[in-house]
């Protein structure tokens, strides 16, 4: 009987030996395996982005990453600089950015989610007129932000056109009315004339331009690159998408009298 | 003036100097143009880093951000603002993702190029994100330089210029023009006038303008001052050597160097004969003799290379052609570039002539010096020797350095220092002092010196002027005539006394001899008082011996056996306590002495040797050898070497005094008790060795020993022959009358008993004259005439004379108590045949009167003393005549190969064979030559004569290697030393005969004469000749019984027997038969002999011969004598023969044994 009881704790002690073992390596080997903190640069200013990390796309890239086990830092850069950065592979990537971007630089996937659509719309004080098309905006002085492509490339024709280095110097312009129409990404415009105090502006709609805007990792990162887009998939189905627009973005619409568009959830591009 | 000075400048300072101004100036202007282009360039450059440094520090940052967040604008903008900075060509930038911006364009040759790197600090890391690169244009800069070097350089060419035409006017106005001055004031200068001094235009009074050129023309003044003073000094400097050149009374002579005479004065002319102006157009080699011309060549080159050559000797030719001693000195002189011999020439005729005459003074006096007999030296009044002679040298045995270095003290003996110092003080007393001293050799040795001392004062200064003579000799010599005259004296007072006592000796025993015969010999009292005489006969004669006055008869002998002989005897009479260690060398020297005497001597040393060791022995040591001693001709006083034969007697006795040492030759000198020496020992020896023309030293040491050494000379057989003896032929009657002559009555009375007690017819007289007369009337009635030789009226001599000049052929006995006159030696030239010393036993007459009346005609010799001369000269003149009959034979001559290494002596055998008419000589002086002659033609010889001791091959070898080619050929091996061993040696080789070699011509001819004899023999058949005669056995006769010897040996010629030898002697009999063993058919000898007895006497001939018959006599056969050995068939003993009849009895039974 006692035997039997000695030999019980004997194994009591051999298991408890065994798991204090494990429990060793487990901390041992929970320290090596350290969740790697990636760089997602962005050129994206507030609301999508801000010093915070509070912006639409901080929260987005933060929990995407997250929910892959993955931390991230978003450093802020000028557009190009991000772009450049993450090609490089000095950041391991960068958004928001269009579709096809990989073709020019080569150290880029782009991951085949898009993580928001961008609308470029008109901001205006005192003009109210419809937007019909690019060349609806010809009779008017127009301000734009250097360096935005698909601004450059489409708004020619104008009265004036007034190309400035960043929004607040677009929104200046049109604070002191020096040019009629400022054309800028929606939520960053709204932001910025929020910040401005500009409460007289409103957006001409229809948008002159919607982009589907995507994350892009460098190459080394290639095994996440799906990883994400799966994870923004089910960020976007299990609502925590439309959470985290609620939080950042949808604020700004209340002080607008066009109500900006919803999110759409889109699917991942193949 | 000023014109042509003008005229002579080429270039003018001013000139040179805007020359060198100009060229100056120009390098300074382009070098300071250079530096001025340069800097410009470098503060371009420096600009050109400054915008570098100003685009990094100030422009780079904002570009950078500006690239950072690629502002397209913003660069372009920042780009254009810096292409704006000077020289500024091109900006680019390159970005990481290859995006350029650029501004400006490349288009210059000369470009910077400078690149900055554009770093962002992005999460706390530098990020390159492009570089920046600038480029600065040079080429407008270069262009700069350009446009600004034409300007400088210009500029200053027309300064440098201005200021060079500045400097030029200056110069001439202040330096050239006073040069010029100056210039024509010097040219102008005539040192022969007062110069005037030189001023300045310039300058006047004012000293406050005082310049250099002032300085420079006071100085000149002042030089001018100067050289006034300086000409008038040298001027009367000038005139002052003329005056030393002309005056001078020694010839100044200056001459090219081809020997020109340029400039002599009157004393150099006067030398040569000539005047100044006549020796001047001479050259050097006109007055100088051909037969210096060598000469003087080699001291021209001596003067070139030394520049000074003198003062030598030598002789120029005067005017008048004689030549003329000078004394020259030369140097070199320069003058103008030209070499100049420059003499001083001084006539040394007349002080040549005196020193000629000097030198001839002092040559003559030291020609006396060193050729006087005696020493010489000079010393200083301490002692100290300044000069010395050679004679003086030799007889010191110092050196000439040494003595120069030495006193007079520390040559003095010790004894005479004393008196020395008498001597200088009566030198100094006197001046001269003559005195006897002795001074020490060199090896210690004194030398007594009489020497002749004079003070001498020359100069201040006292000389003592020694002669020296070295009296030594004279001395010694004083000492030995003080001992020879005390010798002459004793010997003077013994032959005095031993002729009267003689005579007395002789008339007693005589009338005991005549009583005898009348009562018989038996009667004991006559037989002591006889004894009594012959000891004092014997006492006289070692007296007369001692005075050399005795008679003893001299030979020539080898003193080895004689030496081993006594010592055999001593053997036995020394006691045994004393050591006897002898070293006998087997030389072949002969002495000429007496046996008896040379025992006698050797007898005498050895037992004082003895008696001086005692009972407590010692070591008697005895050496015999043969030496070579240089010694003295007194005559010529050359030094010739001699051979003698050395005996030393050498004993560890208690040794002499100096004392003794010096009485030791005395007569009854002794140290023995009176029982033990007579004290003539010494004495005798003495005598006897100056007999032998010998000499004897002694040297001994108290408690060491005593060394007698003696020396005999060698007599050669060439001296010995020149001791000629006559051959008389006389005959004979058989009547038996004898004339007696002496002028004691009692002698001529028992004389006529004694000789009528024999038988004869005698006639005596005491008067020589009536003896004479007698003669005179009947010369033929006398057979034999006995004489005395001191006679009053006529000497026995003279008596002699006289009868034989009637009967040359009658026999004269001379029979003498002593004298001077007639001596044993000497008799046979007195026409006496034979000497008697008185007295004259009664058998000495019987046995010379019994051969004489024998009736036959007689070979006699005269001189018999010589006995061992005659039997040689007999036996050669034997040999000869068989020889004379072989040569004869002319038309076969006998032909002969001489070889001998000495060269010399194969002249002289040469020379001997050469006497014979038909010998033919060849010679070889090695083997080799020797060998080739005989190969070539093996039958030519008939005779070899080989010398044993040739060089490389030896006589032994040549003969074997001649036998191999020709045994039968004749071959005489000869060698300085031919003994048993060698004979041994040749004969089983098969050599027919080994000889002694010959030592002398005489010699030569007489072995050659032997050779010949046996030449003709058949080899190996050199054996006894088959004697059918008993008159052909040739005998070897011994017997010590000198009486018996020689009556056998006259008997033996008498009776015309040949080649016999008698002898006393056993060692001349063993070697006269080692000479030619088969020269002899039978040896008889006496039994009983001293030294060395007749059984071993025959058993060293039968070594040498096996096979010769030997005849031993003994006087006492009955008393059991026998022999120790008979193994030798031929060795019989017989009773010993009492006559003549006896021995040819034994020659017959030889005979009939043989036959």
């Amino acid at each position: 009987m006692c035997n039997s009881y000695l030999s019980s704790l004997n194994t009591l002690l051999q298991c408890l030996r065994n798991s204090l073992a494990i429990l060793s390596l487990l901390i041992i080997f929970g320290a090596n395996v350290q969740a790697e903190t990636l760089a997602i640069n962005t050129f994206g200013a507030p609301p999508l982005s801000n010093e915070q990390r509070t912006g639409f796309h901080d929260q987005l890239s933060i929990t995407a990453f997250k929910r892959l086990g993955l931390d991230i830092i978003i450093p802020r850069l000028p557009a190009e600089r991000a772009l450049i950065n993450a090609n490089k592979g000095i950041d391991d990537g960068d958004l928001p950015r269009i579709s096809g971007l990989e073709s020019i630089y080569n150290n880029l996937i782009m991951v085949p989610q898009s993580i928001m659509d961008y609308s470029f719309v008109a901001f205006t004080r005192h003009k109210n007129f419809k937007i019909t098309g690019w060349d609806s905006l010809k009779p008017y002085n127009v301000g734009i932000i250097t360096g935005w492509k698909i601004l450059e490339k489409n708004v020619v024709g104008v009265r004036s056109l007034t190309k400035v280095k960043n929004q607040t110097q677009l929104f200046t312009l049109l604070q002191m009315d020096r040019t009629d129409v400022v054309i800028y990404e929606k939520w960053q415009g709204l932001q910025t004339a929020r910040d401005m105090g500009i409460k007289d502006i409103k957006i001409l709609q229809p948008p002159l331009s919607k982009r589907k805007m995507f994350m892009y990792l460098n190459k080394k990162h290639e095994h996440l690159v799906a990883k994400i887009a799966k994870t923004l998939t089910e960020m976007k189905e299990d609502g925590t998408y439309q959470k985290i627009f609620d939080k950042t973005l949808k604020p700004l619409n209340n002080n607008m009298w066009l109500q900006p568009e919803a999110p759409q959830i889109g699917k991942p591009v193949k | 003036m000023n014109k042509e000075i003008q005229k002579n400048i080429k270039k003018s300072i001013a000139r040179r100097l805007v020359i060198a101004v100009v060229l100056m100036s120009s390098f300074i202007t382009l070098t300071s143009t250079s530096w001025q282009l340069y800097n410009d360039y470098k503060h371009d450059l420096t600009k050109i880093e400054g915008n570098f440094s100003l685009i990094k520090n100030s422009h780079l940052k904002s570009l950078i951000n500006s690239v950072w967040v690629h502002d397209t604008a913003q660069i372009s903008t920042q780009l254009e603002g810096l292409l704006s900075l000077p020289d500024m060509e091109k900006l680019e930038i390159v970005t990481d993702d290859n995006k350029p911006w650029s501004v400006g364009k490349s288009s210059s040759e000369h470009i910077i190029k400078q690149s900055f790197v554009l770093t962002y600090l992005y999460r706390g890391k530098h990020i390159e994100i492009g570089q920046l690169h600038a480029t600065v244009s040079l080429d407008r800069l270069y262009s700069r330089l350009k446009d600004k070097i034409f300007t400088i350089l210009i500029s200053n060419g027309v300064k440098t210029f201005l200021v060079s035409g500045f400097v030029l006017f200056l110069f001439n106005m202040l330096v050239t023009r006073h040069l010029q001055k100056l210039a024509l004031h010097v040219s102008n200068i005539n040192i022969q006038k007062k110069m005037q001094p030189l001023k300045w235009d310039h300058s006047g009074n004012n000293k406050d303008n005082y310049d250099e050129l002032d300085q420079v023309a006071a100085a000149i003044n002042m030089m001018q001052e100067n050289i006034n003073k300086s000409v008038v000094k040298l001027q009367e400097s000038e005139k002052y050597n003329r005056t030393l050149f002309e005056q001078s009374p020694i010839g100044l002579v200056l001459c090219k160097m081809n020997g020109e005479l340029i400039l002599s004065n009157k004393a150099y002319a006067k030398i040569i004969g000539c005047t100044v102006e006549e020796t001047n157009k001479l050259t050097y080699w006109d007055i100088t003799p051909k037969k210096y011309f060598k000469e003087e060549e080699k001291q021209l080159q001596n003067l070139i290379s030394t520049h000074f050559y003198g003062p030598y000797e030598k002789e120029y030719i005067h005017k008048k052609g004689h030549l003329v001693s000078v004394r020259q000195s030369d140097t070199i002189l320069q003058q103008n570039g030209e070499d100049f011999i420059w003499s001083s020439v001084e006539d040394v005729t007349q002080s040549k002539q005196a020193d000629e005459q000097l030198q001839m003074l002092v040559n003559r006096h030291q020609a006396i010096i060193s050729t006087t007999q005696d020493g010489f030296w000079v010393t200083d009044i301490t002692g100290k020797i300044l000069e010395v002679n050679d004679t003086y040298c030799f007889m010191s045995g110092y050196s000439r350095d040494e003595l120069l270095t030495m006193n007079v003290s520390d040559l003095e003996a010790m004894e005479f220092r004393d008196d020395i110092k008498k001597n200088i003080k009566r030198i100094f007393s006197h001046g001269s002092n003559q005195f006897e001293t002795s001074h020490i050799r060199k090896n210690g040795e004194l030398i007594i010196l009489e020497v002749s001392v004079s003070l001498s004062k020359t100069n201040n200064e006292s000389l003592l002027c020694a002669f020296l003579r070295d009296i030594s000799e004279r001395r010694n010599l004083e000492k030995q005539l003080r001992q020879s005259q005390k010798m002459e004296a004793i010997g003077t007072l013994t032959g005095g006394i031993a002729h009267d006592f003689n005579n007395i000796l002789a008339i007693i025993l005589g009338n005991i001899e005549v009583a005898k015969i009348g009562v018989g010999n038996s009667n004991e009292r006559l037989e002591n008082i006889q004894n009594a005489t012959v000891r004092a006969k014997n006492l006289v004669n070692q007296l007369l011996a001692f005075s050399r006055q005795a008679i003893f008869k001299k030979t020539l002998i080898h003193p080895t056996p004689i030496i081993n002989d006594v010592l055999k005897f001593l053997r036995s009479t020394i006691p045994s306590s004393i050591e006897i260690k002898t070293k006998i060398d087997h030389g072949k020297g002969r002495i000429l002495a007496d046996t008896t005497q040379l025992r006698h001597i050797v007898v005498n040393l050895c037992t004082n040797a003895a008696q001086a060791m005692g009972e407590n022995g010692g070591l008697l040591e005895v050496k015999l050898r043969n030496i070579s001693k240089e010694i003295q001709d007194d005559e010529q006083g050359n030094i010739e070497t001699k051979d003698y034969v050395e005996i030393i007697i050498k004993d560890s006795g208690r040794g002499m005094t100096d004392e003794v040492k010096e009485r030791i030759f005395e007569p009854f000198f002794t140290t023995q008790s009176k029982d033990k020496g007579t004290g003539l020992g010494m004495s005798v020896v003495h005598g006897a060795v100056e007999e032998c023309n010998g000499s004897i030293h002694i040297d001994s040491k108290l408690g060491v020993g005593t060394t007698i050494t003696l020396y005999f000379p060698i007599i050669d057989f060439d001296e010995e022959n020149k001791r000629d003896i006559k051959v008389v032929e006389k005959t004979k009657n058989s009547e038996g009358s004898i004339l007696f002559v002496d002028d004691e009555a009692d002698l001529v009375d028992v004389g006529q008993q004694m000789l009528e007690a024999l038988g004869y017819k005698v006639e005596t007289y005491t008067d020589s004259r009536k003896a004479l007369e007698v003669f005179r009337s009947n010369p033929d009635k006398y057979n034999v005439v006995i004489t005395d030789q001191v006679m009053p009226y006529i000497t026995g001599s003279a008596l002699t004379k006289e009868i034989q000049k009637l009967r040359p052929e009658i026999p004269v006995f001379i029979c003498t108590g002593y004298s001077e006159i007639v001596t044993e030696n000497n008799a046979a030239k007195s026409g006496f045949l034979k000497f008697f010393q008185k007295p004259v036993s009664l058998n000495e007459y019987a046995t010379a009167l019994k051969e004489l009346m024998i009736p036959q005609t007689l070979n006699l010799e005269k001189n018999i003393t010589r006995i061992e001369a005659t039997k040689k000269i007999t036996k050669n003149k034997v040999q000869e005549n068989s020889f004379v009959k072989k040569i004869q034979d002319k038309e076969n001559p006998i032909r002969i190969l001489l070889v001998d290494d000495d060269k010399l002596l194969l002249i002289i055998y040469q020379k001997v064979l050469k006497n014979f008419d038909n010998i033919e000589v060849d010679i070889a002086y090695d083997s080799q030559n020797a060998l080739n002659k005989f190969t070539n033609n093996p039958d030519k010889f008939d005779l070899l004569i080989i010398d044993y001791m040739l060089p490389n091959i030896t006589g032994i070898e040549l003969a074997k290697s001649i036998i191999k080619i020709n045994a039968d050929q004749n071959i005489i091996l000869w060698s300085g030393n031919c003994d048993n061993e060698l004979k041994i040696k040749t004969q089983q080789i098969g050599i027919n005969q080994c000889l002694e070699k010959p030592f002398g011509y005489e010699d030569g001819v007489k072995i050659v004469k032997k050779i010949l004899d046996n030449i003709k023999q058949p080899k190996h058949k050199l054996d006894a000749k088959k004697a059918t005669d008993k008159k052909d056995l040739r005998l070897l006769y011994i017997d010590d019984e000198e009486a018996l010897t020689q009556t056998v040996e006259l008997r033996l010629r008498i009776k015309g027997y040949k080649g016999y030898v008698c002898t006393t002697d056993p060692q001349t009999a063993i070697e006269s038969f080692r000479e030619d063993p088969y020269s002899f058919d039978i040896v008889i000898t006496d039994m009983n002999m001293p030294f060395m007895n007749g059984q071993e006497l025959a058993q060293q001939i039968l070594k040498i011969r096996p096979d010769i018959p030997i005849f031993l006599c003994s006087a006492s056969l009955d008393d059991g004598e026998t022999l120790e050995s008979t193994d030798a068939n031929l060795l019989e003993i017989i009773s010993k023969p009492t006559s003549f009849e006896e021995i040819e009895s034994i020659l017959e039974e030889v005979i009939l044994s043989k036959s």
